[in-house]
């Protein structure tokens, strides 16, 4: 009986003009996102080989990650040139386009899409089921046959979201083989399997919200209170919770300026360099001095804002707009996590640079060269330990409490 | 008549919670966004100072400006809360980059960064351009997507048409008292988010000259989300159901705020393309490097064409110096000349260079924010970001400001070296007077007339936009079929 209510929703959706608008939808949004950020891609990729270091140079660059197509996340930060010098990293902007008009209307990334628009969508086919049908007068008719309540609300929320699902995983599967096409688009098996993750965590996070859609319609007795709430509580779980948390966090963890740290770095330069060799101190001594000093400072710096990230996201996690966002960019590697990871492979670069110049500190030699930096992606099993794994769980939980909850609720509708 | 259909609605859309959602929403969407956003504000607006006032210690004289270079440092804008723009790509500072020579300084951007905060890069900014083409669009489409279908849906449109009362009454009433009840709302987040930063010490208005723009972005989104609605009432009355006008005003919605604005800048690229600025720096290196080789071999066929001087050693050399030998006197000004000759001829190849990069930039962008204009989500944002400090205008200022404090350090640094060489040896003081103050060049903030020069446009259309949707909405209601 439950996929007997399935196909009459399929058949019904597929009927309808809602259905057909937001294929239509769907299909322009994620061409679109697709089309525009697989540019960036290449873009970014283009200007990556022309500003890759030359071999020996002391420099920390990483190639655009082909998963940011769908995941941006940190990826800009996270290709980034770092410097290397025997005084401190300079940050320089990576792979930066060369017109700001690129960056006054960034495009929406996969995730963007999947967290705002289709989240939105999600609530469109569950805003009406049950609120509508006792308004048409349907659900009397449904209900008077010896059908159950728990399979009536299994047979919607399947149909509904096979309907979305189907044209979103359909949508989805074309796009990435066009982008397959493109020889400098490639996918390893691996990134393949990363991105069937983001892809289950996408249909986990509409899950939810199609819960949440049939949750609140079984709560109110009219459809059109029903998508008022709704865009409510949309507004809350998607833009608002996200940034109260970040701004909550920064009131319990206290983190120094960027300033405050470059300050530091200076006036260590400042001693070791111009008043270490005033006093007649041999420089390299000073050198390793202030590699060991930042490093330092970096380390407090680094445990800080770590502190800050975790406070911030487990405030952020009462939404499940931030544990999906989270979770798929760490998977896509463009996340948090990586970004941190990889500052952090950055200043052991650093000190095998430093330890190099100071073995070779007498030699005279223009054409010094340094081994290159290489940066590997953290690999999926150290991704779900550090969060990705809760992430998943708590999307799951909070699929199971908002479907759970729409039973409970319409257990007790009165379907008059 | 107006006025009972007006106070009807209000009374409708206050009843159906419609307009307590509205003002809850407002209320902390709006003060949220203005104390992250000024929050941001205030801890970059500390590192300014504190960068600025170490500027000024670390580089008091023209002698500590040869030691440590100099630069010119770009305020952190004030009415960030308006929209955040592009300031993440905008330059911190312009600095000298390496030694300044007598060929004059090399001036750069200085766009290194940290990752303050990457929930920010993450869930994107929480800016008023956002909050009113985002969330509070959606819930113009609340106000909206029901207004004129839902009525007939209940049967209550067709009784009111069934009195004696002219569709033009009814369809601007419905307008008048959506937009009263989303305008009250808005203000109240408005003022809510003033009162709030205030409270805690980090309003936008400590800084002069920060009202006047202020309040003409308040008044701009206000515009907006009347269009808007207009348009919802267009959706709606061409609607016959609820479901399908939410449907339409949504797909409407994402394609006027994501496709259309999104889409302008992949047309520019593809109308007119131009190299990145890594490209552009290659090209300008490649010039400099050849021009050391220019100016090397110049310099050593006239020492090789200056008999007497080109046989003498080192030690022979500098006692001839010190001595002030005219015939050694005569070969620096000859190197001198030469010096100057082609460091006009690099100058002038790198303005071109930087010339022509700066125009084909400036039509790219111009082409798109033509394009974009066809959606008035792109006019929003184009006149918020310009009032805010974060747009065009201020990146133009800030190519201006590298060019002028170019000509600052040329001016006073470069222009009084005076470096002669002969084989390896670079020597000679030049005319700098060491203890005079260093070359500074305080920020000038971009003039209201001049933001609003670059934002006229967008706001004309914006009024434009709001008026034709009214119009379609109003015909449209003329011809509705109200069974």
């Amino acid at each position: 009986m439950t996929w007997t209510i399935a196909r009459k929703e399929i058949a019904s959706n597929l009927l309808s003009y809602k259905f057909f608008i937001v294929l239509l939808l769907i299909v322009l949004l994620v061409a679109t996102s697709l089309f525009i950020m697989h540019r960036d891609f290449k873009l970014r990729m283009a200007d990556y080989q022309i500003t890759r270091p030359k071999p020996g140079e002391p420099i920390g660059l990483v190639a655009p990650n082909p998963l940011a197509i769908f995941a941006k996340g940190l990826d800009d930060a996270m290709t980034r040139s770092f410097e290397i010098s025997t005084i401190d990293i300079t940050v320089r902007a990576g792979q930066a386009s060369g017109n700001i008009i690129y960056s006054f209307f960034p495009a929406p990334d996969f995730l963007y899409l999947v967290r705002v628009v289709l989240s939105l969508v999600a609530l469109l086919f569950g805003f009406d089921q049950v609120s509508q049908e006792r308004e048409q007068g349907t659900l009397k008719l449904l209900l008077g046959s010896s059908v159950s309540r728990a399979r009536v609300l299994a047979g919607k929320w399947i149909g509904n979201f096979l309907s979305l699902a189907a044209p979103f995983l359909l949508v989805t599967a074309l796009g990435t083989a066009v982008l397959l096409l493109d020889p400098q688009v490639r996918f390893s098996s691996g990134q393949l399997g990363r991105l069937a993750l983001i892809l289950a965590l996408s249909l986990l996070y509409l899950g939810f919200f199609l819960s949440l859609g049939m949750l609140v319609s079984a709560l109110t007795r009219r459809a059109a209170t029903s998508i008022i709430v709704l865009l409510f509580v949309w507004a809350l779980f998607v833009f608002i919770i996200p940034n109260l948390g970040t701004l909550l966090a920064r009131q319990f963890v206290s983190v120094p300026s960027v300033r405050a740290l470059s300050e530091k770095r200076q006036q260590t330069w400042t001693r070791e360099v111009l008043l270490g060799r005033a006093g007649g101190g041999e420089r390299s001594d000073g050198v390793a001095t202030i590699s060991r000093e930042n490093d330092q400072m970096e380390e407090d710096y680094r445990l800080k804002f770590e502190r800050l990230v975790r406070l911030s996201r487990d405030i952020n996690r009462v939404s499940p707009a931030a544990s999906f966002l989270d979770a798929a960019s760490e998977v896509a590697g463009t996340g948090i996590g990586e970004e941190v990871r990889l500052k952090g492979e950055i200043v052991r670069y650093k000190d095998s640079v430093i330890a190099q110049i100071l073995a070779n500190w007498n030699v005279v030699d223009k054409n010094k060269t340094y081994a290159a930096f290489t940066y590997k992606l953290r690999p999926l099993g150290e991704v779900f330990a550090a969060g990705a794994l809760f992430d998943t769980a708590w999307l799951i939980f909070f699929n199971i409490l908002s479907f759970a909850s729409a039973y409970v609720a319409f257990i007790r509708y009165d379907v008059r | 008549m107006f006025r009972i259909v007006y106070k009807k609605e209000l009374l409708e859309n206050v009843q159906n919670y419609r307009f307590l959602l509205a003002l809850v929403l407002c209320l902390i969407v709006i003060p949220l966004g203005f104390v992250v956003s000024q929050k941001d504000y205030a801890d970059r607006r500390q590192v300014y100072d504190d960068t600025v006032r170490d500027d000024a210690e670390l580089r008091k004289t023209a002698q500590d400006f040869l030691v440590n270079g100099g630069a010119a440092f770009r305020p952190p804008a004030a009415l960030g809360l308006l929209s955040s723009g592009v300031e993440t790509v905008l330059p911190n500072a312009v600095e000298t980059r390496g030694f300044v020579t007598q060929e004059g300084a090399q001036v750069q951007f200085n766009n290194s960064r940290r990752l303050d905060n990457p929930f920010t890069s993450l869930f994107g900014r929480l800016d008023l351009a956002f909050i009113v083409t985002t969330v509070l669009a959606v819930l113009v489409m609340i106000f909206a997507f029901n207004a004129v279908v839902g009525e007939k849906e209940r049967r209550t449109l067709a009784q009111v048409m069934a009195n004696p009362v002219p569709r033009p009454v009814v369809i601007a009433a419905k307008m008048a008292a959506g937009g009263t009840l989303l305008g009250a709302a808005f203000l109240a987040g408005v003022l809510a988010g003033i009162l709030l930063t205030t409270a805690l010490g980090i309003d936008p208005f400590r800084q002069g000259g920060t009202w006047a723009p202020f309040a003409i972005g308040v008044a701009a989104s206000l515009v907006f989300l009347l269009a808007f609605f207009g348009f919802g009432l267009l959706v709606s009355s061409n609607s016959r159901s609820s479901v399908s006008a939410m449907v339409g005003l949504l797909s409407c919605w994402v394609t006027l705020a994501m496709i259309l604005p999104k889409a302008s800048v992949v047309a520019a690229k593809l109308v007119r393309p131009i190299k990145s600025q890594q490209v552009v720096e290659l090209e300008k290196t490649q010039v400099r490097r050849q021009y050391q080789k220019d100016v090397e071999d110049a310099v050593e066929k006239l020492l090789q064409s200056t008999p007497g001087v080109k046989d003498m050693s080192m030690q022979e050399y500098m006692k001839a110096v010190r001595a002030k030998d005219p015939a050694i006197e005569g070969y620096a000004k000859a190197q001198e000349d030469i010096r100057a000759q082609f460091a006009a001829r690099l100058n002038a190849d790198l303005d071109r260079i930087d010339a022509a990069f700066d125009e084909q930039r400036a039509g790219q962008a111009a082409a798109a924010r033509t394009i974009a204009r066809l959606s008035p989500v792109s006019c929003l944002v184009h006149v918020l970001t310009e009032l805010a400090g974060t747009g065009f205008a201020e990146d133009a200022a800030w190519r201006e400001t590298r060019s002028r404090y170019k000509q600052l350090v040329d001016r006073d640094i470069a222009r009084n070296m005076d470096m002669t060489r002969f084989k390896n040896l670079s020597y000679g003081g030049g005319k700098i007077d060491r203890k005079a103050p260093a070359p500074k060049l305080p920020a000038q903030p971009v003039p209201l007339e001049t933001r609003l020069a670059a934002v006229w446009v967008d706001l004309v259309l914006l009024a434009i936009y709001g008026l034709l949707f009214f119009t379609g909405a109003y015909v449209s209601f003329l011809r509705y079929d109200v069974r």
